[in-house]
Order: C-alpha cells, then sequence, then structure tokens
C-alpha cells in the first residue's frame, strides 16, 4: 500500500484509525510545502494548510466514523506564501473485523481547474448579456422612433413661445441621448462580421490617439511606444481605434479621479509571449509564440478593486457619475475584442493604477503559417460555387490545408446541408465569377449567416464586384478575395481564418 | 396627391410614420407585413413603399426582392433598427438589393420626410 501511496500522482497521507500520521508521500511535501513532522495526526494535517483553518474539515470525522468518504474544495496557502486551491478526500479503509483500519487522504491542486471553469463562466455570462444588450436595442429603437417621432411632430406643431414647446426639447434631448447609448449596446452585441483589413496596429492606434487627444487634459500626459517592426493585424480599423479611444478616455476619467498631481498614460505595443496569451485565454489556447501582438493602455489614476474588476466589461456597469458614463464604453471594448478573436487583461489596485492588455492575433505573413494552422485542426469548409467556376481549383487548393472540403453547386442545396448542423463547418466560401452578381454573393452571405451566427465567410468575387464596406459586412462576409487569386495568398487566408476561428472557440 | 405605402409590423411605429406623412401632405397606407403589404400595393399601386425589414410573415428583404421582381419601377426605402436576435444591420443588402433610400430606427419626423421629398419630389 505504502508502494502505491508514494508513486501517487496526488499527495497523500495516511493515518491509522485514532488519526495518528504513519506516512507522507513526497507530491504531499511539494504541493503544500509541509514536512512530515509538521503533521503528526489529522487534527494538525486539518490546521496545516488551509486559509480558514480547520474550519473546511468541520464534519469530517462524523462522515469517516460511519464509513462514508468525506470531500472539500477550499482555499489554501503553501509554505512559500502562495495561495492555491485544494481538493480534499478523506476514505477510511475498512479492515476485515468491520472496523476503521486506516484512513487515507488526498489532496490535489485544483487552481487551474477552477480558474477555467470561472472563465468559462464568465465568457457564457459575457455572451448572455450580449444576446440580451441586442435584443434591448432592437425593441428600444423601436420604442425610441415612436417617441422621437411624436415628440417631435407635436413640438413643431406648438407655437414658439409655447412653454410645452421648451419642455418637448428636453423630451428630444433625453431621446437623443437614449439614441447614443443605444448604438453602443449594438456596438457590445453585435454579432455580424464587419468587413476586415490588413493594416499596421501602430499605425491605427497614432491615428486613435490623434482623435483622441483633444479631450485630454493639459496636466496628463500620453506617450506612446510604438515598437520596433510594423505589426500587421486583420481588423475592422474603425473598431480597432474605438478599443484605444474608449481605453484612453477610461485612463483620463480613472485620473481625474485620484486626487492630486498630474497623471500619466502609456501606450505601448509589442510582441505577446506565448505565456502572457496562455494566462488571458486560456491553456487550450496554446497560442504558438509570436502569434499574437499585445496593445498594452497604462494609467496612473485611482485604481480598481477586485469587484469593481470582475464586473468592469459588464454592459451599464460604471463607476462614474451618472452624467459622465454610460457604462458602455469597457463593454464594447470586450465585444470588439472578443469579436476579433483577441482577449483582454486588466491588472489593477485602488490607488495604483490601471493595466489594461488587448490581444490580437497578428495576420498571416505566408502559405506556410496557414497551412500548418490549419492543417492541425481537421476544419471543414463548405465551397458554394454555382457557376462551376472556381469549384475543383479552390477544393484544391483547400485540401492542401489537410483541411475537409465540401462543395455545392447549388446554393439551396449549400444552405441545405449548412443549416442540418450549422456548427459542422469551420468556414463558408462563397465563389460568384459573375460581375454584376453582388445582390446573389450578398443575399446568401446574409442566408448563411442567418443560420449560424458567427461561422466565417469569405466571398471569392469578380474584381469589378462592389463588394467592399458596409455591405457585405451587413451580409455577413467577412472576408473578400477578388479573382483571380495567388494561390499563396488564399492559402494563407484560409489558414489564418481557420486559426482565428478555433481560437475563439476556446476562449 | 403622392402616396405612400407603409409596412411595418409595430403598430406604434406604423401610426408615427402614418402621421408624419399625413401631415407632410402625403396620402399613406399601412400594411402589417410583407404578405399584406404586396397585397396592398396589387390592390392600389403607390408611388412610394416603406418597409421596415424584420417582420413576421414575410421580412423586408424578400418583401423588396418581390416588389422589385413585379414592379421594376416601384421606389422603395427601407427602415430598419437591427434584428432582436443578432442585431444584424441589413440597411446597406436593402440598398443593394434596390431599395432607393434608407432609414436607420431611431428617426425623426423631419428626416422621413426629408427622404420621402428627395425621392418624390415635394408631395403636389
Amino acid at each position: 500500500m505504502i508502494q502505491a501511496v508514494a508513486g501517487h500522482p496526488s499527495g497523500m497521507v495516511v493515518a491509522d484509525a485514532s488519526g495518528v500520521v504513519d506516512y507522507v508521500n513526497d507530491r504531499f511535501t511539494v504541493l503544500t510545502g509541509l514536512l512530515p513532522e509538521d503533521i503528526p495526526d489529522l487534527d494538525a494535517f486539518a490546521h496545516a494548510f488551509t486559509i480558514a483553518g480547520a474550519e473546511p474539515f468541520r464534519g469530517m470525522w462524523g462522515r469517516i466514523a460511519g464509513g462514508d468518504p468525506w470531500r472539500a474544495e477550499f482555499p489554501a496557502l503553501h509554505r512559500d506564501g502562495h495561495h492555491y486551491w485544494v481538493a480534499v478526500e478523506v476514505t477510511p479503509a475498512i479492515g476485515s473485523d468491520g472496523g476503521i483500519a486506516a484512513i487515507v487522504a488526498t489532496v490535489q491542486d485544483v487552481t487551474e481547474r477552477l480558474r477555467m471553469e470561472e472563465h468559462i463562466r464568465r465568457v457564457q455570462k459575457m455572451q448572455a448579456v450580449g444576446v440580451l444588450a441586442g435584443g434591448i436595442a432592437h425593441d428600444f429603437n423601436n420604442i425610441l422612433t415612436v417617441i422621437l417621432g411624436h415628440a417631435h411632430l407635436a413640438h413643431d406643431s406648438l407655437p414658439p413661445d409655447s412653454e410645452a414647446r421648451d419642455d418637448l426639447a428636453q423630451v428630444l434631448t433625453a431621446a437623443d441621448r437614449a439614441k447614443g447609448l443605444v448604438n453602443q449596446l449594438l456596438t457590445f452585441a453585435r454579432k455580424e462580421r464587419v468587413a476586415r483589413e490588413e493594416a499596421d496596429l501602430g499605425a491605427l492606434v497614432e491615428s486613435a490617439l490623434q482623435l483622441v487627444a483633444p479631450t485630454i487634459p493639459h496636466d496628463v500626459s500620453v506617450r506612446f511606444d510604438r515598437g520596433g517592426d510594423p505589426l500587421p493585424v486583420l481588423v475592422a480599423p474603425a473598431q480597432i481605434q474605438q478599443v484605444v479611444v474608449n481605453l484612453c478616455r477610461n485612463a483620463v476619467d480613472a485620473i481625474a479621479d485620484r486626487e492630486g498631481g498630474p497623471g500619466n498614460i502609456v501606450v505601448t505595443l509589442s510582441q505577446a509571449t506565448a505565456d502572457a496569451v496562455r494566462s488571458v485565454m486560456g491553456t487550450r489556447a496554446l497560442p504558438p509564440p509570436g502569434r499574437f501582438v499585445e496593445l498594452c493602455v497604462s494609467d496612473t489614476g485611482c485604481g480598481m478593486d477586485k469587484a469593481t474588476l470582475a464586473r468592469i466589461f459588464e454592459p451599464f456597469f460604471t463607476t462614474k457619475p451618472v452624467d459622465r458614463g454610460t457604462g458602455l464604453g469597457l463593454a464594447a471594448v470586450h465585444g470588439i475584442v472578443a469579436e476579433h478573436g483577441g482577449a483582454i487583461d486588466v491588472v489593477s489596485h485602488p490607488g495604483g493604477g490601471s493595466r489594461f492588455t488587448v490581444f490580437l492575433p497578428l495576420a498571416g505573413r505566408g502559405p506556410t503559417r496557414g497551412r500548418e494552422a490549419a492543417a492541425g485542426r481537421g476544419g471543414r469548409v463548405l465551397v458554394v460555387d454555382e457557376a462551376r467556376a472556381l469549384g475543383g481549383v479552390t477544393a484544391q487548393l483547400l485540401r492542401s490545408l489537410a483541411v475537409r472540403v465540401v462543395t455545392a453547386v447549388l446554393p439551396r442545396r449549400a444552405l441545405a446541408l449548412h443549416a442540418i448542423a450549422p456548427d459542422r463547418f469551420d468556414l463558408v466560401v462563397l465563389v460568384q465569377p459573375e460581375a454584376g452578381a453582388a445582390w446573389k454573393l450578398l443575399t446568401l452571405a446574409r442566408a448563411f449567416a442567418a443560420s449560424s451566427s458567427g461561422v466565417p465567410i469569405l466571398a471569392c468575387a469578380h474584381p469589378d464586384v462592389e463588394l467592399e464596406g458596409a455591405a457585405s459586412a451587413a451580409a455577413g462576409i467577412g472576408w473578400i478575395v477578388r479573382m483571380p487569386f495567388s494561390a499563396s495568398s488564399f492559402v494563407a487566408l484560409v489558414g489564418q481564418i481557420l486559426d482565428e476561428r478555433a481560437s475563439r472557440d476556446t476562449q | 396627391m403622392a402616396s405612400v405605402l407603409v409596412i411595418d409590423d409595430d403598430e406604434m411605429v406604423r401610426t408615427m410614420l402614418l402621421r408624419t406623412l399625413a401631415r407632410g401632405g402625403y396620402e399613406a397606407i399601412g400594411a402589417c407585413d410583407g404578405v399584406d403589404g404586396l397585397a396592398r400595393f396589387r390592390q392600389a399601386p403607390c408611388d412610394l413603399v416603406i418597409t421596415d425589414i424584420f417582420m413576421p410573415n414575410k421580412e423586408g428583404l424578400a418583401t423588396i426582392m418581390e416588389l422589385r421582381r413585379c414592379f421594376p419601377d416601384i421606389r422603395i426605402v427601407a427602415i430598419s433598427g437591427g434584428g432582436a436576435r443578432a442585431s444584424l444591420d441589413v440597411l446597406p443588402v436593402a440598398e443593394a438589393l434596390g431599395a432607393c433610400r434608407t432609414i436607420r430606427k431611431p428617426f425623426t419626423p423631419q428626416e422621413v420626410l426629408a427622404v420621402v421629398r428627395e425621392v418624390l419630389g415635394d408631395p403636389g
């Protein structure tokens, strides 16, 4: 028995029926920092490594006296001072006489598992809030239309010196403010893809800082360190600028809330280390090094306590006075970053300033990266090629990525295939070589987007088809490739889209 | 007098639009969805159709496509405040499908009348 306990992956303690400890394995010592002499009996064991002392062990003796195992999870303190969570199970071993022959306690470090569970809970909560916010925004727009409309009609029908006209002017001002709020809500809740383009993040941040500069008080200095090399990202430029603007405005408010003295805002850009990304996105993301860029906005403002930190990305959560904060700025930042397959981390202490770190995937730079990214994942791509123009070539290129390709000639059949299992495909490629067939692409894209929110849609279109801008974005087209296209750029783009989707799915 | 057909499933919005158009000097009639709208237009064609996008029975984009197919010269203005589930902004798609103007909710009577005058000219 001792041999089995010695090599056990969990920390283990074996005691006799009275609770006197007979054996402690090495793993327990590594896990807790405690030596066998620190825990002569189970009472000492109960007191030795928990933060709350023996309190969590209340009820243990009753259970094991009755012959039943006792289990609990609680926070613990390692001898070296670091905090962690443990799962403890104490089991009585029943002897041949029916009495307790020994008591075996196993101790496992469950910090990582609990952290992942908390992360998933938070992501699900934000998704739920996003759906709710989108629904509310839609209804609010209808209600606001009626309020604004009738208030305008009544306002315009009253004589200029009427008191009621002034009252209605106040209604109109308030309704206008509500209109702005709904727009921000929609930004947070937005699920459709906005068309993206490759851009240097440094240039985007630079232009965002120019936008925000006029609103920064004189006693607040802003420093921007854009690092060395250009950092190409595949993004909706206006949205990324909004992220920078919102974070900077937040920093300005945090500095204003701190009493005394001028403040500093520092914005930096760098390639993120794999460890940094993993710590924010979770171990399942396993990003290769150098694939993410890190945009950091730090301030010398008032900082936040843990309770505030836990809620800052929720819509309508704000610590600012009613006239200054809507509680939607950081919610919009969160929505945009998540939609770009990135993540955001915040470090803050009351009185010690805050640091917001946004991780964004770097744009792919060549076919090798795309192939590597897609090969291990086994993604599925649906190609819709009504004109049979490029189906064979496209499919061949995609198969070279080691992903499964399903080609459909009839859009209706493709939609049916997709509708049966919307999660089956990781990417939909629409091939439409005709000039002047924008509406076909748009309608089909919208139908795919409507049946599965979030499926990436790549359109291969004639060079003269006008697809840029809001129309394609509204239809759900995230990427547009002009025909004819080069094999390498197409392979790289598909690999990157699949990679990005996989990384978002693991969040 | 120029005539306008208003298709919107939200009765309050429809009423507001009908009042706005009436005060602007247009003859306005309402329909509660795409099916109702198409039936009314076939019965009594009008000079302009203003249609919402997200509606039960027959949604706006399908309505626009069918109206354009049956009446190629028809003038259509699309209005929308986004979809309830996915907050889809389909107004640009509506434009691509043949709506000559789009208006985003929430809008004011002035904005509506400005667009209608731009498309139809003064009510006459």
